[in-house]
């Protein structure tokens, strides 16, 4: 049986969606809850990586979230360093042409522990009952914005009991502002009146010399 | 519920057709199971979305497995079937029908197939 918040949002939209069926709702769920996290990149995951030292150039690791989940983007690359755990390391230059694999632009010379923070999207398989997964204080907190979603790609399909190409304007309207203001939240680390700009990098541990300033890893 | 399986969509086809007494029928078990059977694809071809990871059977009138044989659609969608298979019925030159009834019985399963009606 679902969780209660995800039977809500499936009611509220059965209610709008007459003649709609759970399984054709579970697969736009699918579809939405993607666009979402691709667009949004709220769901982050920390993930320690081990990088034997003199690797050669263009070595590529493979990055694997703990949970059913795929890897949309490489976010930021921190060093651990193991004598000062609480301390955040300083920051590596990495890539990730292929989600899920990480490239360094400088290989250590020596064995380091990197933590990398990647954006995650959903994956299948799906749950037993159909439904995707993916953390439950997502839909807690963007429920108006996934339930545009919803409603706003069942309402484009074409010939269905449930079509209607206005409202399916409307919802989809809603569902892309809702993305980018969370986009936005996420930037801002989900705290109110905090600017984008953070103090640089030379005042805390690590180098100035690649640290963000728009706010993400602060 | 309504119309889960095959012997429960021929007696409440012949139902609507007036055809509950076999002395013999009007119309075969076989003609309203070979209807049922393609009502599905046309179905089908209207709402893909009711046979998701389904596949389409062809039924057939073993009489003994008729009342176990499921027929795989939502039941929100079980009377359109019906309607399909009864206007297939009445689709056949009798003198006990009018066209006009069969068209309207396949009017009315596009129509509850594509509207909320």
């Amino acid at each position: 049986m679902a969780a209660a918040d995800i039977t809500r949002l499936m009611n509220n939209a059965r209610a709008r969606l007459a003649g709609a069926t759970d399984q054709l709702l579970q697969i736009e769920l699918f579809n939405v809850m993607d666009e979402f996290f691709k667009g949004s990149n709220v769901w982050n995951e920390d993930i320690d990586i081990i990088i034997p030292g003199q690797d050669p150039a263009n070595t590529q690791y493979d990055v694997t979230p703990s949970g059913p989940s795929l890897v949309d983007k490489l976010l930021w690359v921190f060093t651990v360093d193991p004598n000062e755990p609480t301390a955040r390391g300083s920051q590596i230059g990495a890539f990730m042409s292929t989600p899920g694999v990480l490239t360094l632009a400088n290989q250590p010379s020596s064995d380091a522990t990197y933590r990398v923070t990647v954006a995650l999207t959903v994956q299948d398989p799906t749950k037993r009952d159909g439904y995707v997964t993916f953390p439950a204080w997502v839909l807690a907190k963007y429920r108006a914005t996934i339930l545009d979603g919803l409603l706003g790609n069942m309402m484009s399909q074409p010939q269905k009991p449930w079509t209607n190409t206005q409202l399916s304007v409307f919802h989809m309207r809603k569902f892309k502002n809702g993305v980018a203001a969370a986009r936005v939240e996420w930037t801002r680390n989900n705290t109110y009146r905090r600017q984008a700009w953070v103090f640089p990098g030379g005042f805390s541990r690590g180098s100035q010399k690649g640290r963000s300033s728009w706010g993400g890893p602060a | 519920m309504a119309l889960e399986t095959v012997d429960k969509y021929v007696s409440f086809i012949r139902e609507l057709l007036q055809d509950e007494k076999d002395t013999p029928y009007r119309y075969s078990n076989a003609s309203i199971v070979r209807a049922l059977s393609l009502a599905l694809p046309e179905a089908k071809k209207l709402r893909p979305d009711l046979f998701l990871n389904v596949t389409i059977p062809t039924f057939v009138t073993a009489d003994a497995t008729l009342t176990t044989t499921v027929v795989p659609v939502d039941e929100m969608y079980r009377l359109a079937l019906a309607y399909f298979c009864v206007g297939m019925m009445q689709l056949r030159d009798d003198e006990e029908v009018q066209d006009q009834r069969a068209a309207a019985f396949m009017s009315m399963a596009t129509a509850k197939l594509t509207q909320v009606a």
